[in-house]
């Protein structure tokens, strides 16, 4: 095979780049989840990634146990988290206009972030030891990565499995389209809304404790990753799945590319300058159709 | 009648010439307090222009503040007084806000809110790369200050501009026409109000507003960098202070910025840790027990108060 080197270089920017987009595809889903069946929108989900992710790590490092076992440990004790948060504090201004509930995620996620940097300083903490690699051709796949990314699809798909099959995923759906009638039918809305909070905080921590094994993070994280979640978002199209899951691919491609071929510190201004134009002239997202 | 407004402001009056007073007699620390409360309330009302009263509730004005204060620091660096520099600073976030707001300000609500923390990110990453300009994440270093007064004096004709344009602010058709957008921008529009042109003046006010403040504290801690010059905890801090006085009120922003930068100022000191903690529950007590802040619900309560019994009784059966 005679490939030319810039585009192997090239090529492999753009599948590292996908690679990561599987576990940003996860993060975005939950974010998707909670804005479609709360109406809320949830500014502290970077912080609930934070928090998922220095679980894991602690809870790997204590008590001995696998990355993918402290994945699991972590996305219980952050669903309790985000039960409690959502029962006691968004349930409150569930009806208030969209301000209040912004101002109250705000304050939540200034909490978590702080505190957070308060119990375990700032300084960045990783899992990953692991950096064997699978060469096919002039490509290299880092084994890891590939481990990480088919759990990020294959919890993203677990998700759209469970909304689409189950009867617990048509009562969220059903709130989802309209909280009102969906009450009338006999479903209980302030449960569902917390088992949609709490699912969505279990899937941030997942994609959290994801992305300890392949990068440093630290309690700070959240800042940089609720601004990609959202970018993710809105470039698939709000509350569009299957958008959501091209836009965490389109993000983490152009995030790598703008790494290799610039500046690593411009990574996330592509990421907010895609955000922006595609809010200013595609506010339905680059898949969707006409604007609303 | 004459005397009774003369009564009314006595004790402004009082509390104005206690403010002069504080820099010549009080110790240097108690001048730096009153000079860090005095930058609390004037960001609070910057923030409470764009967010309190046009309900475009911005997570990142304090970008302003970073352009405000690397415009005074280069300026300094390159001979121009330092207020002349914190003015420029003005004139540029005030300009640079007009530009940003044709496009930020068509985000809306929780758009607005994570596309302004996302403006303050990407104005970090320019401050850290445009190394030829900002000297990169080495920061500029200035000469030493050693100017608290003027500074302090600087800081209180600023935040009784903002006091007073919000005055004049509340009761103006602008103001009236800002809370319509607030309210409903739909309807505002519908009623002939041109709503692009008046969030893009109120968010240039507060950018003015709140990059002067940056330009003169710059100059008084005699460097800046790019941490420095974007604080997520300022940016935090005039969020909760407006919120928790009461947003798009008059005095609000003032009750608020006082009190909770006095409890700051405390906190800081013992807890440097925990105090944004701290903060985040205040904040979050706000939005769940008093939602319009201090003083429209101490109104509300004194009013309630001060109503004779028989009103009070058939106001309720009303």
């Amino acid at each position: 095979m005679n490939t030319p080197g810039w585009f192997a270089a090239l090529l492999q920017v753009i599948i590292n780049g996908l690679l990561v987009g599987g576990v940003y595809a996860l993060s975005a889903a939950g974010l998707n989840l909670v804005f479609g069946v709360l109406k809320v929108a949830n500014i502290a989900h970077g912080d609930f990634m934070m928090l998922g992710a220095m679980t894991a790590y602690a809870v790997s490092l204590k008590l001995g146990l696998s990355p993918y076992a402290a994945m699991l440990v972590a996305a219980i004790v952050l669903a309790g988290i985000g039960a409690l948060t959502q029962r006691f504090l968004v349930e409150r201004v569930i009806h208030s206009p969209m301000f209040v509930s912004l101002l109250l995620l705000f304050a939540v996620s200034m909490i978590l972030r702080n505190g957070a940097l308060h119990v375990w300083g700032p300084t960045y903490v990783s899992l990953s030891h692991d950096s064997s690699v699978w060469t096919v051709g002039p490509l290299s796949f880092t084994k890891l990565r590939v481990a990480v990314f088919a759990l990020g699809l294959g919890l993203t798909l677990a998700l759209l499995w469970l909304l689409q099959k189950t009867a617990f995923g048509q009562s969220l759906r059903a709130t989802a389209q309209h909280m009102d009638l969906a009450e009338a039918c006999g479903i209980n809305v302030r449960r569902v809304r917390m088992q949609a909070f709490a699912l969505g905080t279990a899937i941030a921590a997942m994609s959290g404790a994801l992305l300890v094994m392949l990068f440093s993070v630290n309690p700070s994280m959240g800042e940089i990753f609720v601004l990609k979640c959202f970018a993710i978002v809105v470039v698939g199209g709000l509350g569009s799945f299957s958008g959501a899951f091209a836009g965490a691919m389109i993000i983490g491609v152009a995030e790598t590319l703008t790494s290799y071929y610039a500046a690593t510190q411009l990574s996330d201004v592509t990421v907010f300058l895609l955000f922006l134009i595609v809010l200013v002239f595609r506010p339905s997202g680059v898949l969707g159709g006409k604007a609303t | 009648m004459k005397n009774s407004k003369f009564l009314r402001l006595a004790p402004w009056v009082v509390a104005l010439v206690a403010l002069l007073v504080v820099p010549f007699t009080a110790s240097g620390y108690i001048t730096a307090l009153f000079l860090s409360l005095l930058m609390y309330v004037t960001l609070a009302y910057g923030w409470n222009i764009i967010s309190g009263y046009t309900g475009y509730v911005s997570f990142g004005q304090v970008a302003f503040f970073g352009v405000g204060g690397y415009t005074c620091a280069i300026l300094a660096k390159g001979g121009v007084h330092w207020l002349v520099g914190s003015l420029v600073g003005g004139l540029v976030a005030g300009l640079l806000a007009i530009l940003l707001g044709l496009v930020m300000l068509r985000l809306k609500g929780a758009y607005f809110a994570v596309g302004m923390l996302g403006l303050t990110q990407l104005f970090v990453a320019l401050a850290g790369a445009l190394k030829r300009v900002t000297n990169g994440s080495t920061g500029i270093f200035l000469p030493p200050s050693l100017t608290l007064v003027p500074v302090y004096l600087t800081m209180l004709g600023l935040a009784l501009a903002a006091i007073i344009g919000t005055i004049f602010l509340h009761r103006s058709a602008f103001g009236l026409r800002l809370m319509a957008i607030r309210e409903d921008e739909e309807a505002a529009e519908s009623l002939g109000i041109h709503t692009t042109v008046y969030k893009i003046i109120a968010f240039s006010i507060s950018a003015v507003i709140v990059a002067i403040a940056g330009g003169v504290m710059t100059w008084y801690v005699s460097f800046i960098d790019p941490q420095s010059a974007f604080p997520a905890s300022l940016n935090l801090t005039m969020v909760i202070m407006a919120v928790f006085g009461g947003p798009g009120t008059v005095w609000g922003p003032l009750v608020g910025a006082t009190s909770l930068g006095l409890i700051a100022e405390l906190l800081w000191a013992r807890y440097p840790g925990l105090y944004l903690v701290i903060y985040g529950i205040i904040l979050l007590l706000i939005i769940l027990y008093i939602p319009r802040g201090v003083v429209p619900s101490l109104g509300d309560f004194l009013r309630r108060r001060g109503e004779p019994v028989r009103k009070r009784r058939s106001g309720a059966v009303a």
